[in-house]
Formats: structure tokens, C-alpha cells, sequence
């Protein structure tokens, strides 16, 4: 371990760590274990933040957070590549890493409405610019030469008169000590090297060897599986359950019942909570409840729709007149 | 106990003798590249060979896979799959990629039997295995790529 490593505070600890969990394996979501993390952390370089989103080692290696799920849309690729195309550095010259939900990162981590790309088009690309801006800084106030005379190129601050050169690696930590500039420039459409072209997604690789992380396959610290019984009416009330055999099932741990809200509507469940998914559902299908199905049991779509066609015959409301109402 | 031989590794895993295989790879043995899709050995997600064969293991007691060679996607390190996922690669195959573990255990086990797939034959070896995303014009490309690959 290096004095660097020995200076460790917690919060260079966590960038640190997260790091090492990112460039061990760009995965979905892979954790670290406590113990490998401390045995990496003497081969770790320090890495620094330039934004919650981008973080650059002393090696010049760019870490770039992805909040936006990948379900085969491509957001692993295309929204790092919005923040990358400004910042000046290849896509593969960077390791993304898929966040998991933690508050730093915003209450958006998730994906809908093919709206990822839309909305974050510019704000993204400004993280981008803005990080680029805080490395031009701190190279001209290294060189003592005005920001005007220096630009980037692939991950390099340049200063044109003099051609002297530093690399992100070097300027990383005294720009991750600067203000972020909130309205960074950005880049003309016509000066994109990767927006707008077609690359090979980075997430590929891991699909095709089994190491890619679904939802499915999440886990936590003493994780347990449920099934939940749910009555096939809906609206029905949970009158009692005999769980006896359920209990008997290899596995099972648990039975407990649980409300499930939709709406203004609420329906119960009898959950099974088993050491694997098999036993829990193995467990359900052994319960015996009792429902009381509330006469929906009955609930057709012929006699509904006789029922509306009765009703169209009484004296109605103008919709007209029913709005006004409503909205007086 | 039931000693299952995955991946050239025994594996000792507490699981009654009725559990599929699908869930003693996953939920006992930790191996998650395996997936779940439908669990009646209908979408081909959960495929793995059993004995160098493709097999549904959602549907594949434990009890008849002791004693034999289990092979996931994690331990296909042979030069068939080598050049299968190259080209998987190449071709961008997948998209979400959740029954790509499946296809390309079912398109191993393919070219092994036929280095030579035809479209037809390709066709016959995976409609065992769907693809929500629609990804099949790309695998069968990416078959017949492994194919010219191995040669």
C-alpha cells in the first residue's frame, strides 16, 4: 500500500471502492464484497469526481455512471455516450458503470416511455462539457496561460501556442476541486465523433457468456423467495388459510399474507417465503385458502353489458351538463 | 444431498429430488447466466446440456441429472462456443439478451452435431427457443458466421 492508499478517508473509500467494483467487472450491477475490495485497494489508483456521473483515475481511466436501465434499448451505450461525446474520450476508452438505485444519482434510475435519450440529450451532454471545462481549467492554471489558448483531444488538454500536452490522468484531481460551470458550451452537431454513429454496444459481450445481471438475478445479503396465492376474482376478500402442508414443503420458511393496492382496490395475498423460488412456489400451490369472492364470482361481461344497456334507458345527465357541474 | 457435476465441478446441493435443475444451478449453486422464461420447457431460456445435450432444466428433475456432465453457459469454454459468441459479437445479436444464454447453448449443441447448418436445419434446431426482442434473422446469420468461423 502507497501513502496515498494509507490516506484513505471514507469518502475517497467509497469513490475507491466503487471504482474497483467497476473496473473489475463492467457489469450490471456486480457488487464487491467487503474483503476483495480491501485487497484491491493497494493495486487501486485514486480515482476523482468531476460529477456524480464522471470519474477519472490517476491513470486517466473515465468511469461513466449510467442511471438508465438497459433492457435491449441501449441505453448502456447511449446514454454514457451522451456525456463521453463532450468530454472527448473514445467509448472505448471508458468503463460504464450501470448505477443501482443509491440516492447520489437521482430519483430517476429508471427507463419508460423511450424517453431516456430525449430528456437527457442536453443535460448530459452538458456533465460532459462541464467536466471537460474543469480539466481545461486546471491545465491552464497549471500552465499559467489563458483557457482560451487550450481545447481537448482525445482525453488530452493541449495549449495550442506551445503544444504542451497533460492528460486527464494528471489533471483529474485539481479539476475535481473546481466548481462545475452550469452552463458549459457544448459541441455543434457537426463536430460529433460518436453521437449519431453506429458502434458495437458494449453490453454484448456480456450477454452472450451468462455475466450480464438481470433483475432476476439481484441479490442481497440473507435474500429469500416468495410466491404470493392470489384468488381469481377480483375484489375478493381472504377469509382463512390452512398452510399446514405449504409448511412441509422442502425450503419453506415462512407463510404470511400481504394486501396488494390497485387503485382505489385492494386484494389479498398469501405468500409463501421459501430459501429458493422453486420451494415458495412448490408452497403455494400446497396452501388451501378459503376466499370470499364479494359476488364478482358472477361479474360477466354479458350481464354488464345488459346492465349498461338497462341503464342507457333511464333518464341520464347531459355530459355537458355533468362537466359543467364538475368543473364549477 | 445431491452431488451435481456442473461445470466439471461437483457440487453438493440440498434440493428435494422433484426440484428442476434450473433451480438448483441458480438458486443453490449461484450459476445466474441460466434463465427462467416460461417454466414448462416451452421458450428454451433455461437451456443447458446435460451430457454435451440440450436440455430444458425448468423442466429436468435434479434426480435424473446425477451422475452426468452438466455444462451452463458459464462453462462453455470450447471452441464452438468461442467462435459462436464471436460472432454473436460481431453481428450484435442480442438485444436485452435474456434468452441469448439459452440460444447459444441450443446453437452449440447445433454445430456440433452439423458444422454445416442449413437454414432449414438451423431453423428446426432453435424454434425451441423465443426471442421477445425478435433478435432470429441475426442468429441464424450468426450461426451460419460460427460455421465459416470454425472452418
Amino acid at each position: 500500500m502507497n501513502q496515498q492508499n494509507s490516506q484513505i478517508n471514507r469518502r475517497n473509500f467509497l469513490r475507491l471502492t466503487s471504482l474497483t467494483g467497476a473496473g473489475l467487472v463492467m457489469g450490471l450491477g456486480v457488487k464487491a464484497d467487503g474483503i476483495s475490495v480491501i485487497e484491491n485497494l493497494g493495486t487501486s489508483t485514486a480515482a476523482f469526481e468531476l460529477s456524480p456521473l464522471v470519474m477519472i483515475d490517476q491513470t486517466g481511466l473515465v468511469t461513466i455512471f449510467n442511471t438508465k436501465p438497459e433492457i435491449g434499448q441501449g441505453t448502456y451505450q447511449s446514454i454514457p455516450a451522451l456525456i463521453a461525446e463532450e468530454l472527448e474520450v473514445a467509448m472505448d476508452k471508458i468503463v460504464i458503470k450501470q448505477t443501482g438505485g443509491e440516492k447520489k444519482y437521482g430519483p430517476a434510475q429508471f427507463v419508460g416511455g423511450s424517453s431516456s435519450v430525449r430528456t437527457n440529450y442536453t443535460n448530459l451532454r452538458k456533465v460532459g462539457a462541464a467536466a471537460k471545462e474543469m480539466l481545461i481549467k486546471a491545465a491552464s492554471t497549471s500552465w499559467n496561460v489563458p483557457v482560451s489558448e487550450c481545447y481537448v483531444e482525445n482525453a488530452t488538454v493541449i495549449h495550442r501556442p506551445s503544444g504542451k500536452k497533460m492528460g486527464y490522468g494528471e489533471l483529474a484531481e485539481a479539476a475535481s476541486k473546481l466548481e462545475a460551470p452550469k452552463n458549459p458550451t457544448l459541441k455543434e452537431a457537426k463536430d460529433f465523433k460518436i453521437l449519431g454513429k453506429s458502434a458495437p454496444r458494449p453490453d454484448v459481450p456480456m450477454k452472450v457468456n451468462g455475466t450480464a445481471k438481470f433483475g432476476i438475478d439481484a441479490s442481497v445479503p440473507g435474500m429469500v423467495y416468495a410466491s404470493i396465492e392470489r384468488c381469481k376474482v377480483f375484489g375478493s376478500k381472504l377469509v382463512s388459510f390452512d398452510a399446514t402442508a405449504a409448511k412441509k414443503v422442502k425450503g419453506v420458511i415462512a407463510v404470511e399474507t400481504c394486501e396488494r393496492i390497485h387503485g382505489i382496490y385492494k386484494s389479498d395475498g398469501v405468500a409463501v417465503i421459501a430459501e429458493n423460488y422453486w420451494a415458495a412456489v412448490q408452497g403455494r400451490k400446497a396452501l388451501v385458502v378459503k376466499w370470499d369472492y364479494q359476488g364478482n364470482d358472477t361479474f360477466n361481461s354479458k350481464d354488464y353489458e345488459q346492465s349498461i344497456r338497462e341503464a342507457a334507458k333511464k333518464e341520464g345527465i347531459s355530459i355537458k351538463l355533468l362537466l359543467k357541474h364538475l368543473l364549477s | 444431498m445431491i452431488t451435481l457435476n456442473i461445470n466439471n465441478t461437483p457440487n453438493q446441493v440440498d434440493a428435494s429430488a422433484d426440484m428442476p435443475l434450473l433451480w438448483a444451478i441458480r438458486d443453490m449453486v449461484g450459476l445466474t447466466g441460466t434463465k427462467f422464461g416460461c417454466g414448462i420447457a416451452q421458450c428454451g431460456a433455461c437451456t443447458v446440456h446435460v451430457d454435451g445435450k440440450p436440455v430444458r432444466s425448468c423442466s429436468f428433475p435434479v434426480a435424473a441429472a446425477v451422475g452426468k456432465k452438466i455444462t451452463t453457459i458459464e462453462g462453455m469454454k470450447d471452441k464452438i462456443t468461442e467462435a459462436i459468441q464471436n460472432a454473436w459479437v460481431e453481428l450484435q445479436v442480442p438485444q436485452c439478451g435474456y434468452c441469448q444464454s439459452g440460444q447459444i447453448m441450443s446453437a452449440t449443441a447445433l454445430l456440433k452435431a452439423k458444422p454445416n447448418p442449413t437454414d432449414a436445419d438451423i431453423d428446426a434446431a432453435m424454434q425451441g427457443n423465443l426471442c421477445r426482442c425478435g433478435t432470429y434473422q441475426r442468429i441464424r446469420s450468426a450461426i451460419h458466421r460460427a460455421a465459416e468461423m470454425i472452418k
